[in-house]
């Protein structure tokens, strides 16, 4: 059975994954994924309990969210690996938002045989407000003939690839970001305000 | 506060067997139902020995890792800012990995709500001969209380 | 020596959580939203979510099971769902044994809220006499 799959040769700078739209999510989602993923975390299925602390209602685990990115980026990078993937959560989701996953290829370079593409990826609810933003590194074959000689068991394809980047200074080393403190409301303020735009984000200096 | 000398603690590590009915129910959750996840035959014509789980699977493993011991609180309240994931090799239904949490990174932060802190715990997953399967490192702001 | 007679008594009594139907859930895949949303088993006149019947059963299975002495002896069991369980009922469980005949154990089973009302309707069970020397 053909499956489709992503190359290197394929990917643009500037691509943009096919936008994966989501939900709504309800409450039956929820306890899914408290099933599957072991985290009973009363905040998440007990709308008695989220209230008791002051919310709404119960509220999705961002790792459930994370999850939808996932699919974004998994969907896009079929018979790729991949390398790293993370995010930072920003808004919380509740049951009845529709969230809309997208991302853009920010980076592509070669290395000794091996190809990677860096992604910017992020999540939008349905009123337009970013719930989180993440970035993935996946490795890929050069191509089909490059797939079928390694998995052979021949060498890989040599083909030069520099590195090509919209990243504007080149990316800094991780380092741990705070949240915002909750009261610091006007700072958190221009924070969202800058990241309603991820792809420009690299216009910050 | 969170103690600085927490840093470094580490959970011994934990098997977790990756079920191929529990890879399909985590799929499900998330409303992802590419075949990959579900059908082996689909997941070796796409170049798996088996079914493969989805990226973020490693949430749903488990180590013996206690916030209060690892931390040396008693947590109040959690709150999951940051999420990475690194990994070495897809994660394969059959696949038998040993996971165990350190902790990180804890700092410190005072902001006009208050004081708050932040760990970061680092989760590492081994297959049986000890190779790296794959990091997930979580940031959690934690409001605590001194142990008693 | 295991002995079984006519007339003994078994009891269980459980309460359902509101994490409950959750759980039951998650490791049954029985999602319905009944179960799950208290929203739509409010509007479908249930006053909220309620517990799987499935679970209910599973109950009054374990309260025999436990009578006699080895959830791997229970060899039959048949039950009608009779009325809704709800969060936070405390259910108790009381069998009977019927019958004992050679190696096989019968026995009833009453379900019933905090109310007296009950839950299951003709609740019967079967299950193998416990083999000596595992007593």
């Amino acid at each position: 059975m053909p499956t489709r799959k992503l190359y290197f040769e394929a990917v643009r700078l500037g691509d943009e994954v096919p936008p994966l739209t989501k939900g709504p999510v309800d409450r039956v989602q929820l306890a899914r994924y408290a099933g599957a993923s072991g985290d009973f975390n009363p905040v998440h299925v007990d709308d008695v309990h989220a209230r008791s602390l002051g919310m709404p209602s119960v509220y999705a685990p961002g790792m459930l969210v994370m999850g939808m990115l996932g699919q974004l980026l998994s969907d896009w990078a079929r018979g790729a690996q991949p390398r790293r993937f993370s995010v930072r959560f920003s808004k919380t989701v509740w049951p009845g938002d529709t969230l809309t996953a997208r991302g853009r290829v920010m980076e592509r370079w070669g290395e000794a045989g091996k190809y990677f593409a860096e992604v910017d990826l992020w999540v939008e609810n349905q009123k337009g407000e970013l719930v989180l933003r993440g970035a993935a590194l996946v490795q890929l074959f050069f191509s089909a003939d490059d797939e079928n000689r390694q998995r052979a068991g021949q060498p890989p394809l040599l083909v030069p690839a520099p590195k090509e980047s919209l990243r504007q200074p080149p990316p800094k080393p991780p380092e741990v970001r705070l949240p915002p403190a909750p009261a610091a409301a006007p700072a958190k303020k221009a924070a969202s305000a800058a990241r309603k735009a991820p792809p420009k984000k690299s216009a910050r200096k | 506060m969170l103690d600085k000398n927490a840093v470094g603690r580490t959970s011994p590590p934990t098997l977790n067997e990756v079920e191929k009915g529990a890879i399909r129910r985590f799929a499900e959750a998330l409303g992802d139902f590419n075949p990959v996840y579900y059908d082996e035959e689909y997941a070796r014509a796409a170049g798996y020995p088996t079914v493969v789980a989805p990226p973020t699977f490693p949430a749903c493993f488990h180590s013996s890792a206690d916030l209060r011991e690892l931390l040396g609180v008693t947590v109040k309240s959690l709150l999951h800012t940051e999420q990475t994931f690194e990994y070495e090799r897809p994660i394969l239904a059959g696949d038998r990995i040993f996971v165990a949490t350190r902790v990180a990174d804890v700092q410190e932060r005072t902001g006009p709500a208050g004081r708050m802190d932040v760990a970061v715990l680092e989760d590492e997953g081994r297959d049986e001969e000890g190779a790296l399967v794959f990091r997930s490192r979580r940031t959690l702001v934690v409001r605590s209380s001194r142990e008693p | 020596m295991a002995s079984h007679s006519v007339g003994e008594t078994f009891e269980l009594v459980r309460e359902v959580d509101r994490y409950r139907p959750i759980y039951y859930a998650g490791a049954s895949g029985d999602f319905n939203p009944i179960h799950i949303d208290p929203e739509v088993g409010r509007l479908a006149g249930l006053g909220g979510n309620i517990l799987q019947g499935l679970c209910t059963l599973a109950w009054a299975v374990d309260c025999f099971a436990r009578y006699l002495g080895d959830p791997g002896a229970v060899t039959r069991v048949q039950a009608r769902f009779s009325r809704p369980v709800a969060l936070d009922d405390t259910l108790t469980f009381r069998g009977v044994v019927t019958a004992v005949d050679g190696e096989r154990v019968h026995a009833t089973v009453r379900a019933e809220n905090q109310r007296g009302e009950e839950v299951l309707k003709d609740v019967a069970v079967e299950g193998r006499t416990r083999p000596e020397g595992l007593r």
